[in-house]
């Protein structure tokens, strides 16, 4: 075994998630021409059901393709490091001291329309679920104060 | 979270897995060597995400199956250091927090990189953050936010079965348990936004 480039991209969760989906569904052909589901060893079905458990559990669940190359789009302007999309996509904060965390120096980077317009841009495009939003105008309001 | 690692490796395709194409032969074999295995200073391998190129297969003699070069891509967990994380408590003890994320559970969060003015409870086995006009508790299974301060690779000698056959079950499990993980990382609760969920929201 040779490691030729331990770190040769980043993937965000979605595409692991998307990657596991596929996998999980893949029927093959045998040589005589049969289909049948994909037998895997122990090891393998361990991993992908506890990785398919976390991730159904996280805002990964509800993205599309569509939502993140939306976001991308939205997102280009504002400038932000790689690293920075990858968490925000990845996490999908819907309030403002979340984003913060993950975005480096965020209040001298950005103004206030600014990261709000974010927020807006995240809860549009990755997936957010509807039922937290009341509590997250509050958070909102507290902020602007 | 999540990277793509570059490996090459000869790999040993079974007789009995010759009824299968080259490339299916091939992810089957990867997969059972590589997932859900650390590989030190890259890991957590979780499957094989594409194979790259496949050399022609060789044969030595005395041996039936056939061994062909592969450089493929792995998805590994590895995130990086200063990525934010979500996980839930598994357990809490004097020392720190203990954090698991289902398919990884090596996460420690040692009481220095918890918030100032954060305490233990033994009565309630939870850590407890004091703020001026708050207790904010830390329970287990609650869902949390944390960052990555450090990783820790520890390279592990094969591990050896108890040779006593003597050894009860459960004595026996103790021994693996007390095994140091291979891949551990070590995470912290200082900063705004991190923490359990439920307070920033």
């Amino acid at each position: 075994m040779k490691v030729e480039n331990s770190r040769d991209k980043l993937l965000t969760c979605f595409e692991v998630f998307q990657h596991l989906k596929e996998t999980k569904s893949k029927h093959r052909k045998s040589i005589v021409g049969i289909e049948q589901p994909m037998l895997r060893a122990e090891n393998v079905e361990t991993i992908v059901l506890e990785l398919t458990g976390y991730l159904q559990k996280s805002p990964t669940f509800n993205q599309t393709e569509e939502g993140i190359v939306e976001f991308m789009i939205n997102m280009g302007k504002f400038g932000l490091e790689k690293a920075e999309l990858l968490q925000i996509i990845n996490i999908a904060p819907t309030s403002l001291v979340t984003l913060f965390s993950l975005v480096e120096e965020c209040d001298q980077r950005y103004t206030e329309e600014q990261t709000l317009e974010m927020i807006d841009i995240i809860r549009l495009t990755l997936g957010v679920k509807e039922n937290i939003e009341p509590e997250e105008d509050v958070v909102v309001e507290e902020s602007n104060n | 979270m999540f990277v793509l690692s570059k490996f090459s490796d000869l790999i040993r395709v079974k007789p009995q897995d010759f009824n299968k194409s080259t490339s299916d032969a091939l992810e089957d074999e990867i997969n059972t060597k590589y997932a859900n295995k650390v590989v030190q200073n890259v890991g957590l391998c979780i499957c094989l995400y594409d194979i790259h190129t496949i050399d022609e297969g060789l044969i030595k003699p005395g041996d039936g199956a056939v061994y062909i070069k592969v450089e493929f891509r792995l998805i590994v967990f590895r995130p990086f250091v200063g990525e934010i994380l979500e996980g839930w408590i598994s357990s809490c003890s004097e020392d720190g927090i203990r954090v698991k994320m289902e398919f990884f559970d090596d996460v420690f969060i040692p009481k220095e990189y918890l918030f100032e003015g954060s305490v233990f409870v033994p009565k309630e086995q939870a850590w407890v953050w004091r703020t001026e006009d708050n207790e904010l508790y830390m329970d287990t299974n609650e869902k949390i936010r944390f960052r990555i301060e450090e990783e820790q690779f520890h390279d592990l000698l094969p591990r050896i079965a108890p040779s006593n056959p003597n050894l009860k079950p459960d004595e026996a499990s103790e021994y693996s348990a007390n095994q140091i993980p291979p891949y551990a990382l070590i995470g912290s609760c200082q900063s705004d936004g991190v923490g359990l969920i439920s307070w920033w929201e």
